[in-house]
């Protein structure tokens, strides 16, 4: 995907990155800060987690258990580094699910034109009956639940906002010289579409993959809380959620301290994602003729 | 206008055909799956749906059409109760947003908005509960009195669930009003309108008002559909928060027992209310700007 044009804009856009405003730079900070804790807890945690302790259940902070520990002895912080990697496993996977097959027809649209218009409305309808949750039911309900039908799940929705997001920002590129040029220099549609529409709308796909990444740490909190996304003993933020509820008015904290780390994942990449929006914001098709003078 | 509805009932009719067929053939890998084809099963199970015969549940020993019927007035009544929320809440902050942009009240609501965005919607209703109902003790924590027993009491059960599904919505739908009302104020057509109508004696107030406020709520419009549709299909998640006996929890328990039959009733009325969901907010689309009813659909 990179081609020469990418590579020499390079140096300024670290540039304008770091001169950017200060939400952009809190939200790459914060996502990477979050991404960091689910990697470490891949070799480390403060405590293991395969152990149940009840002698030691619903404590309270302390030296010894930061954010205190939740209905089985286990500690907070540990769970809430385990299922932060959990978290982002999930929501990558979907993304990268989402632009395998969202990204091609999306292009695919743009080159077609009208007729995949009303295609792409009548898909439109579709996919809004199936929102990642009745994905997951079904899933669930055919081969059982689990991390693997949360990511298809999340993964399908991803899907269509893709394919909507590359059709709708190359459709706005596909009527520039360049892309004419191309076509008369006789390339077919589709090679136009791959060779100069897909390298000029690649700073759109990158900020919608922020955006997704964020909806999937979401979505993967919401279908394993209610039970047909990652389940016991595997742990993550929504699991952790779903077995607080119980006893959640005895002991607020077990409820509290995941859906802050939700909240402030989701958020940071939310921060990330607006900030980079904002750099490439400049329209898209100027983007476009830049590449062709240059 | 006619053709266009029909013709919109008939693309929803054929999505929704299908959407319903897809589930029936996931659902089919099931062991309880007779030896019939499958088109002709799916064709008997369909066609006794339609008739309000949805078979009989193995996990309640009863007809799933009267468990369904019973759990659509938690659901129904709950997803209106937010989309009018998120309507009553997100449109006139969008409005607010767009009247003072740049101003400190404009970056607030940004802010809030993104987090709002952040924060799981099930998750808002569980900080509900704990501030709401265990600190102050102003309304139930969860349950359910059924309407015919006490409808006051059925309806106070509803009013938490029913904000906690109104706020995403009720970012979504700030953030859209706010940027369409810009851009319409922005627009150098809309700056036209707008001046016609104070010559004609209208404040710039009124101005905006009647006019930009008309145009902005057109995109808007286009969006209130899929977002609808969304709020039906995500009280199966907040019902679970505060333990309603709604559709979610009936399709949760269903899937808990792979009780097939429930499952694909369950889903059958949940596509089908989301499709009226996206059938309404396109014809209301339609009639507040003509220019979509030449189209296939927005």
């Amino acid at each position: 995907m990179s081609t020469e044009g990418v590579e020499a804009n390079r140096a300024p856009w670290v540039r304008r990155v770091a001169l950017g405003h200060v939400g952009l730079r809190l939200g790459i900070i914060l996502s990477l800060l979050f991404l960091l804790i689910g990697f470490v807890s891949i070799t480390w945690t403060p405590y293991p987690l395969d152990r149940i302790n009840l002698s030691e259940q619903l404590q309270n902070p302390s030296l010894l258990h930061w954010l205190g520990t939740d209905h089985l002895g286990r500690d907070l912080v540990s769970m809430v580094m385990k299922g932060t990697l959990a978290s982002f496993i999930v929501a990558a996977i979907a993304v990268v699910i989402g632009m395998l097959f969202g990204v091609p027809p999306g292009l695919a649209a743009a080159a077609w034109g009208r007729r995949a218009d009303r295609a792409a409305s009548h898909a439109g309808d579709f996919l809004s009956l199936f929102p990642a949750l009745v994905v997951a039911i079904l899933i669930a309900t055919a081969f059982g639940p689990g991390a693997l039908s949360a990511m298809i799940a999340i993964g399908i929705v991803n899907i269509g906002v893709f394919a909507r997001v590359t059709g709708s920002s190359a459709a706005m590129l596909w009527k520039a010289n360049y892309v004419a040029a191309a076509r008369l220099a006789g390339l077919s549609a589709w090679e136009a579409a791959k060779r100069h529409l897909l390298p000029a709308i690649s700073p759109v796909i990158l900020v919608q993959a922020l955006r997704q990444l964020a909806f999937g740490v979401l979505s993967e909190a919401a279908l394993s809380y209610v039970g047909v996304g990652i389940q016991p003993p595997g742990t993550s933020l929504g699991l952790m959620l779903r077995e607080a509820q119980s006893f959640m008015l005895v002991e607020p904290l077990p409820v509290l301290v995941p859906g802050i780390a939700i909240a402030l994942i989701a958020l940071a990449l939310n921060l990330a994602a607006e900030g980079l929006g904002k750099l490439i914001d400049t329209p898209l098709a100027r983007l476009g003729a830049d590449r062709v003078a240059g | 206008m006619i053709g266009f509805v029909l013709k919109r009932v008939a693309g929803l009719a054929i999505t929704l055909l299908l959407a319903i067929l897809v589930v029936f053939l996931v659902l089919d890998f099931l062991p309880d799956a007779d030896t019939a084809p499958v088109w002709q099963r799916f064709a008997g199970w369909l066609g006794g749906a339609l008739l309000g015969d949805f078979g009989t549940s193995a996990m309640a020993n009863a007809p799933v059409g009267a468990l369904i019927a019973e759990r659509m007035a938690v659901t129904l009544p709950l997803a209106v109760a937010a989309m009018l929320l998120a309507v009553a809440i997100g449109l006139p902050l969008g409005v607010l947003a767009a009247w003072k942009r740049g101003a400190p009240a404009d970056r607030v609501l940004h802010g809030a908005t993104l987090i709002a965005a952040g924060v799981p919607g099930f998750w808002f209703g569980m900080l509900l509960v704990l501030l709401v109902s265990a600190q102050l003790r102003w309304l139930p924590s969860g349950g359910f009195v059924p309407w015919g027993q006490n409808p006051a009491g059925a309806a106070a059960s509803l009013i938490l669930p029913a904000f906690t599904l109104a706020l995403p919505g009720a970012a979504i739908l700030a953030r859209a009003m706010r940027d369409a009302m810009v851009d319409a104020m922005v627009d150098a057509k809309a700056a036209d309108f707008i001046r016609t109508a104070q010559i004609k004696g209208l404040s710039l107030r009124q101005a905006i008002w009647k006019r930009g406020l008309r145009n902005a709520l057109l995109p808007v419009l286009a969006i209130t559909g899929p977002l609808f549709a969304l709020l039906i299909a995500t009280s199966i998640v907040v019902e679970n928060v505060f333990y309603l006996p709604g559709l979610g929890r009936l399709i949760l328990a269903a899937v808990a027992e792979r009780d097939a039959l429930v499952i694909r009733g369950t889903l059958l009325a949940l596509m089908a209310s989301m499709s009226c969901a996206l059938l309404m907010a396109d014809l209301l689309g339609a009639w507040a700007d003509p220019r979509l009813r030449t189209r296939s659909g927005p």
